[in-house]
């Protein structure tokens, strides 16, 4: 038989983990297995369940014209931030990755859009993109007002995001492209490559499992943009940058819907869960070390 | 194939400060010449100054009959193998290979031919779908030396690359190295410290130190008749040994006296050279530790030494004896069975024909010069 004290021990491994699990548990595990069952409710404007309603919340959502508006919105915001930010950023890594006399002010400048708050860049690019006195107009002498015309208010906003995301790439390019070895480029220089050659030959394939992280979590950051729609377009003009958080956010707190919010929730978590799983498959595959 | 001229090359880094000084060579079509010296002293970046990785800051460097100084790496038809080399570690063993000829647009049959042919001379035929990762480090050598030798430049440049290597290994790619240049018979210039790989391997070895060349000579040469006591202590292990004293007149000829106050006799010739211009002059009078033996021969003239055994190295077929007495620490490489144990007092025998004898001041050889005047 073993002594209480003894299986105490045994137990000690576990008790280090109670505090990292309350804080999961609280924020994490409760707000999901609280969110999938709210969307299978009916609520009152509190957000408290009233009416099981089981899987209505998810067919009324699969069957409106709004919500397949949102996805395909949606995707198409997330096209364009993950290649527009990891573009930025792998930019600015490869030409940060010179020395240079200032090339600290340049490192900080790029990584600096990681530290400004999504709103705080909306309201700033608010101004610049006024169609009467902003600056974007009145420097390239066009008439457009980018916000309000359905056409551009999608690309301004997820340019802005681009921008905003482009720092934390950065970041992540600059540590790859220093775990390159500087003595292959050295080699690649005597075997005759230029710089193109050693861009696409080297650097790049030298990158991919910096990439494939950095397009997850780009992936993921895209999905769940909020602020700057908030801020800049609230959805519209009329629903051309509903994105799927937005609209989430729209159900709940304006329409006190928050049933059909829960069920939006859990199909962007699906979606995003999908994705992930899909890439990680693809990885193994594609992935060169 | 071709012959590379430096003329006066100098590498200055920043605030006059000089990794390499005059450094004038014509190495010629065909020729191994290394590069040898202690680490810093500007070996690396005079090769690294010729495959045009760094620039040259002073002095002219030609490649056959084209000044190279300015011209891109890629253009001098050069190929390097680094110390790690550098191999691309998301291509395969043909890729890599591949890899010059391929930038240069070589069409792809033609390369196939090559990778081939050259993995077959280095055994690694078996290896080509492979990644970098999964080789062993002689695997790697290896294929860092096909991709050097697939695009048959003007000249190879190889820095320190057997260094990662092995005991064992190392012997055994030196000899390879030797049978390829034999084989392909292009002029290679190559980065040591290791003067065994340097005695071996060269044609003309170059000893460099703090940025100057201290000695260009074949390896017999240079082991024979060291310019300067830099030279005579870095060829040869264990090291000459250096003993400090004058020239005294001794009867008919002369003896060099040491600070420890041993007297050795000197050879005629060499009393001839040494008295009296030497007289009273701080002199350093260098030997071989295998000019030191346990037994003297008959007609030959010997300087008797007595000291304490420090230590004794048995290497099998010979041994290394350290001993100890007031002019120093000498190390002595006689017969296994020399009977010498270590705390003993021991008296071994120097074959003054075969001693060397340096400027106190200038560590110059003094013979080297007396050599080149006559």
């Amino acid at each position: 038989m073993k002594s209480f004290a003894e299986k105490l021990k045994g137990c000690s491994p576990y008790a280090y983990l109670i505090p990292c699990f309350a804080i999961f548990a609280m924020f994490l595990f409760y707000p999901f297995v609280k969110t999938i069952y709210l969307s299978m409710f009916l609520t009152d404007k509190l957000g408290r369940a009233k009416i099981f309603v089981g899987a209505q919340n998810y067919i009324d959502l699969l069957t409106s014209e709004s919500f397949y508006n949102s996805i395909i919105v949606t995707l198409i915001f997330v096209v364009i931030v993950v290649f527009g930010s990891m573009l930025l950023g792998l930019i600015a890594a490869v030409l940060c990755s010179k020395t240079f006399p200032g090339i600290r002010a340049f490192s900080t400048s790029y990584a600096l859009p990681m530290a400004i708050a999504s709103s705080g860049a909306a309201m700033i690019f608010k101004v610049i993109l006024n169609p009467t006195i902003g600056l974007f107009n009145k420097v390239t002498g066009l008439d457009i007002n980018w916000i309000s015309d359905p056409r551009y208010a999608l690309i301004c906003v997820a340019v802005l995001t681009a921008w905003l995301n482009s720092g934390i790439n950065f970041l992540y390019f600059s540590a790859g492209l220093g775990n390159i070895d500087e003595s292959i480029y050295e080699r690649a220089s005597v075997d005759g490559a230029s710089g193109i050659q050693k861009f696409f030959r080297l650097t790049l394939p030298g990158l991919s499992p910096i990439m494939f992280y950095t397009l997850v979590v780009n992936i993921i950051q895209a999905f769940q943009s909020f602020g700057q729609v908030k801020i800049l377009t609230q959805g519209g003009p009329g629903e051309s940058t509903n994105l799927i958080v937005y609209s989430i956010y729209r159900d709940a707190f304006f329409n006190y819907k928050f049933g059909s919010a829960a069920a939006q929730s859990v199909i962007l978590f699906l979606i995003i869960m999908a994705l992930t799983l899909v890439m990680f498959k693809v990885e193994k595959k594609g992935v060169k070390y | 194939m071709a012959e590379i001229v430096l003329k006066d090359v100098c590498k200055v880094f920043e605030k006059n400060q000089y990794a390499v000084s005059d450094f004038s060579l014509r190495i010629r079509d065909g020729e191994f010449v290394v590069f040898v010296g202690p680490s810093g002293c500007g070996k690396s970046t005079t090769l690294r100054m010729i495959a045009g990785l760094e620039d040259i800051s002073k002095g002219e460097l030609w490649i056959g009959d084209e000044l190279c100084n300015y011209a891109e790496p890629g253009e001098r038809d050069l190929s390097m193998v680094f110390q790690n080399y550098a191999l691309y570690p998301q291509m395969s063993v043909y890729d890599n290979m591949a890899f010059s000829l391929s930038v240069r647009k070589v069409p792809k049959k033609e390369i196939r031919r090559r990778v081939e042919e050259t993995a077959e001379m280095l055994g690694i035929s078996n290896l080509l779908n492979r990644r970098p990762s999964a080789l062993s480090g002689g695997q790697k050598q290896r294929v860092a030396i096909g991709s050097a030798i697939m695009r048959k430049p003007k000249a190879f440049l190889m820095d320190e690359p057997l260094s990662n290597l092995d005991a064992k290994l190392r012997t055994h790619m030196r000899v390879e190295l030797a049978d390829l240049h034999h084989k392909l018979g292009i002029t290679t210039i190559y980065v040591t410290h290791d003067q065994t790989e340097a005695m071996t391997l060269a044609d003309r070895i170059v000893v460099m130190k703090a940025g100057y060349i201290q000695q260009v000579a074949t390896p017999i040469d240079l082991y024979n008749h060291p310019t300067n006591m830099f030279v005579a202590g870095f060829i040869g292990s264990p090291a000459m040994n250096f003993l400090r004293g004058q020239v005294k007149r001794a009867g008919k000829g002369a003896a060099f006296l040491t600070e420890g106050g041993e007297i050795f006799p000197l050879t005629e010739d060499q009393a001839h050279v040494l008295w009296p211009q030497h007289d009273n002059r701080a002199l350093v009078l260098g030997i071989r530790p295998e000019d030191i033996c346990a037994a003297p021969a008959r007609g030959k003239v010997y300087g008797e030494m007595k000291g304490t055994v420090t230590a004794c190295e048995s290497l099998g077929n010979e041994a290394i004896v350290h001993l100890e007495n007031e002019d120093g620490e000498f190390a002595a490489r006689l017969d296994p069975d020399h009977g010498a144990r270590a705390g003993e007092q021991a008296t071994l025998y120097l074959n003054m024909a075969n001693a060397h004898f340096f400027d106190g001041e200038t560590e110059q050889n003094l013979f080297y010069q007396w050599r080149n005047e006559a």
